[in-house]
């Protein structure tokens, strides 16, 4: 199961999608639909992905193609958890940030745990 | 489209098969490192593909006869009878769970228990004594192997996570290969409204180096080959490639792999910046295109640099996976046009038009040339069935307390696919029978003055249009007082009827015969070579069998190339067309109302020096009319037996498209299906066999 939950924007807290569960093919649909409607409204969105489970490549085509679509988007935590293992495995793991991204150590795709961002 | 699931149940039974030949290979050659390669390799591909494809009871399975085999490949295990019998259990069980899988009969999980208890009870004990049996071979693993680099562009189709295949699980496969780099290319993933999130937009460049064979490549992307697009290519060999330790520049790797063309990178060369960097700005690469360049000639560089070699070369496997049902439909398509091509020439003909006899002419050539090609598509090598009774003979031989070898030779002769489909059956029969009446036990042998070890030695021939299939042991003979007796008691012959020795011979093929003094679980039914002769001779073939007491008995068996399009005599009687098949015809003479009168009704035609019986077809398909006053007789040969077929006229040659006659013209005797001719009418193909048989019950 995927749990999407939408926090409105707060003080210095920026509108959150907080997702959990499995974020696989499965339930890939219900994220992107849940992602849309949250990009939105709020472009500098922050998804949260702390609680995802289970992930595939679905999942990380879709955080990709967002990112794309919403520059301004954040994804936390970065790839550590469930994700890292499926950006590792995709060749999508960066040692730096895309030219996409505002902090450049913060960006999705550079993994923390990979050989290369470690060294 | 086939589904992925469908792939890899059809791969994993071809699997199955090549891994039953390399175990029987490795029994009789333990040490044989490229054997226990290919079995680990087998192993390895179904675990993978296995979990892959959620089929998680054959993964986890697989996975400790793997282990098994990948310490005979490190040389910690040595390969033993015991251990190529288990995992021959191994593979019958694996395809016993494919079988269940695909809703087959249920697959018993004790049988699976056992073997893996089995498999796994192997390792400590043989650990703790490594290669002392004296029974086994140690394998030895090479001291250094070379290492290849390759550039794998692998482009999955769309739907592959749909189908439930993970493409990310070959990527890893791929990893286990030897140093590799994956490049995800995402350039393909829409902006977020156009996603279809369960699509798959992005493709793959890796760059491998490693000591295993293109095949190990190959095997990653076996199950998804027929619907993704992968390409590989050998870009660096350390004992084939320069010595030199640079590689090539960026943008000759970008315009090589098809992501730049020529004219774009002089444009941008002009600019005097770095390349990468010039084209990236430029757009017309993404840095991820650029990034897995980089990468390419980076990791070549570094190899080079580690070891300089020389030379250029390599090649690539030039084939093409192609369903089987394409090919059938290929061929029904080719069999439409040969039928369309005779109307053609024969529509030509008629108008006497020199220019449209010479197009007509012209499209004949090529579609024989086209049908040529087409059914030649179909041709496998017999071997792929040979192969399966080299584990026949072992288990039977062992079940039966006897020692047989199993010799092959034309191994490499082709026939269509549904022929060697066909012929299984039939051949397993005859093997078998050679196996439980034919071959002695060792003790039998060897009072006889034979050797222990029987033989069994299956050989098959090109013959014209006809392949020829011996199976011949070295047992005992036939037994002809035998045949005899039992011919009499069921009443097949008289009791004071002369026969010659092939006559006799042809009697164990009669329906419910069998010499056999018991019934084993193997053969002694009464049921089996009649039902072989019949397999034979619907696949157009003919079945003949010599024998000498003592020395053993040689079955052979004729066999059509094709069952498609064969080459065949047109013949006429009345108003309707037949047709014969060209391989059993002989000659064709003539019949005069003076030859009929000087045979008093005996049938019999004088050719040559030879008194041949004929069938009256006109007689025999009760076909109204006068016969005209000099009729044809189409001599054919069957079983080395000449019989006359009597017709009004011999049309001549004609390219037969074999069609069915369908279920209700099943139990139709002496018609074995129809042809359309080039004017549209129908012609019925003749079985030959079959109505010679019908004459002798006849007479």
């Amino acid at each position: 199961m995927l749990e999407c939950t939408f926090l409105p924007p707060s003080g210095q807290q920026p509108a959150t999608l907080r997702v959990s569960g499995n974020a696989g093919i499965a339930f890939i649909l219900q994220f992107k639909n849940a992602l849309v409607e949250a990009l939105q409204a709020h472009p500098h969105l922050h998804v949260d992905c702390a609680g995802v489970s289970e992930a595939d490549f679905s999942c990380v085509q879709l955080l990709w193609s967002a990112h794309q679509s919403f520059p301004e988007m954040r994804v936390t935590p970065a790839s550590r958890g469930a994700l890292g293992p499926v950006i590792l495995a995709a060749g999508l793991d960066r040692v730096q940030g895309c030219c996409l991204a505002e902090d450049s150590a913060d960006c999705l795709w550079v993994c923390p745990d990979s050989p290369e961002s470690l060294a | 489209m086939t589904s992925p699931h469908e792939a890899f149940r059809e791969e994993a039974y071809e699997l199955l098969t090549d891994l039953e030949s390399s175990l029987l290979e490795l029994e009789e050659n333990p040490a044989d490192l490229e054997l226990v390669g290919a079995v680990f390799r087998a192993m390895h591909t179904i675990k993978g593909s296995g979990a892959m494809f959620g089929f998680d009871d054959i993964s986890s399975f697989t996975h400790d006869v793997e282990t098994v085999y990948d310490l005979v490949r490190n040389g910690e295990l040595g390969v033993t009878g015991e251990l190529v019998s288990l995992s021959l259990a191994a593979r019958d069980q694996i395809k016993a769970m494919l079988d269940a899988a695909c809703g087959g009969e249920a697959c018993g999980r004790a049988r699976t228990e056992e073997l893996r208890t089995a498999f796994r009870a192997l390792i400590p004990a043989k650990e703790a004594e490594p290669a002392t049996e004296p029974a086994s071979a140690t394998v030895e693993k090479p001291a250094d192997v070379r290492q290849r680099t390759y550039r794998i562009r692998f482009l999955p189709n769309r739907e592959i996570a749909l189908s439930g295949t993970n493409p990310l699980c070959l990527l890893n496969e791929l990893r286990e290969l030897g140093k590799c780099q994956v490049i995800a290319q995402m350039d393909d993933v829409p902006p977020l409204a156009e996603l279809d999130p369960e699509r798959t937009y992005a493709y793959w460049d890796v760059i491998l180096t490693t000591g295993e064979e293109l095949d190990a490549i190959k095997d990653v992307f076996i199950f998804v080959e027929d619907d993704c697009r992968i390409q590989i290519d050998l870009i660096d060999d350390e004992e084939l490639l320069g010595t030199d330790s640079s590689y090539k520049k960026l943008g000759d790797i970008l315009i090589e792999r098809g992501d730049l063309t020529p004219e774009a990178l002089q444009e941008v060369l002009r600019q005097q910046k770095r390349v990468g960097e010039m084209l990236v700005e430029a757009k017309v690469v993404s840095p991820s295109k650029v990034a897995s360049a980089l990468a390419e000639q980076q990791q070549v560089k570094e190899i080079r640099s580690r070891q300089q070699q020389k030379q250029q070369g390599a090649g690539d496997a030039a084939s093409i996976r192609v369903p089987a049902d394409r090919l059938d439909r290929l061929v029904d398509l080719v069999g439409e046009m040969v039928t369309i091509q005779s109307r053609l020439s024969q529509t030509a003909l008629g108008r006497e038009d020199a220019e449209l006899i010479s197009i007509a002419e012209e499209v004949e050539r090529l579609t024989a040339e086209l049908r040529d090609n087409t059914l030649n598509i179909r041709m496998l090598p017999i071997g792929t069935t040979f192969s399966k009774f080299k584990r026949l003979v072992r288990d039977l031989s062992q079940e039966l307390g006897k020692e047989i070898e199993l010799t092959t030779a034309g191994a490499d002769t082709e026939l269509d696919k549904t022929v060697i489909e066909k012929l299984n059956d039939p051949l397993v029969h005859i093997i078998r029978n050679s196996i439980d009446h034919g071959i002695e036990a060792p003790e039998k042998r060897e009072t006889a003055g034979k050797k222990r070890q029987g033989t069994i030695r299956l050989a098959a021939i090109h013959s014209g249009d006809s392949v020829i299939i011996e199976i011949a042991d070295d047992g005992a003979g036939l037994n002809e007082e035998a045949i005899r007796r039992k011919a009499v008691e069921k009443g097949l012959i008289g009791e004071q009827e002369q026969l010659s020795r092939h006559e006799l011979f042809q009697l164990i093929f009669a329906a419910g015969f069998s010499t056999a003094q018991k019934v084993t679980g193997v053969s002694g039914r009464g049921v089996g070579m009649d039902v072989v002769k019949r397999a034979i001779e619907s696949l157009r073939g003919s079945i003949d069998i010599d024998s000498v007491a003592g020395q053993g008995t040689t079955i052979r068996v004729r066999i059509p190339l094709t069952l498609a399009i064969i080459d065949s005599l047109l013949v006429a009687i009345g108003e309707d067309c037949y047709v014969i098949p060209l391989s059993i015809v002989e000659e064709c003479i003539e019949l005069t109302r003076a030859d009929v009168a000087a045979s008093h009704g005996r049938n019999l035609v004088r050719v040559r020096d030879r008194l041949v019986p004929y069938v009256h077809l006109r007689d025999e398909f009760a076909i109204a009319g006068p016969p005209p006053e000099i009729e044809q007789v189409v001599i054919t040969a069957v079983n080395g037996n000449q019989v006359g077929f009597v017709v009004d006229h011999v049309i001549g040659e004609h390219q037969t498209v074999i069609k069915s006659l369908g279920r209700m013209y099943r139990d139709v005797q002496g018609l074995s299906g129809a042809t359309i001719l080039g004017d549209g009418k129908v012609a019925l193909i003749l079985d030959i066999p079959q109505l010679i048989q019908r004459a002798e019950q006849l007479a």
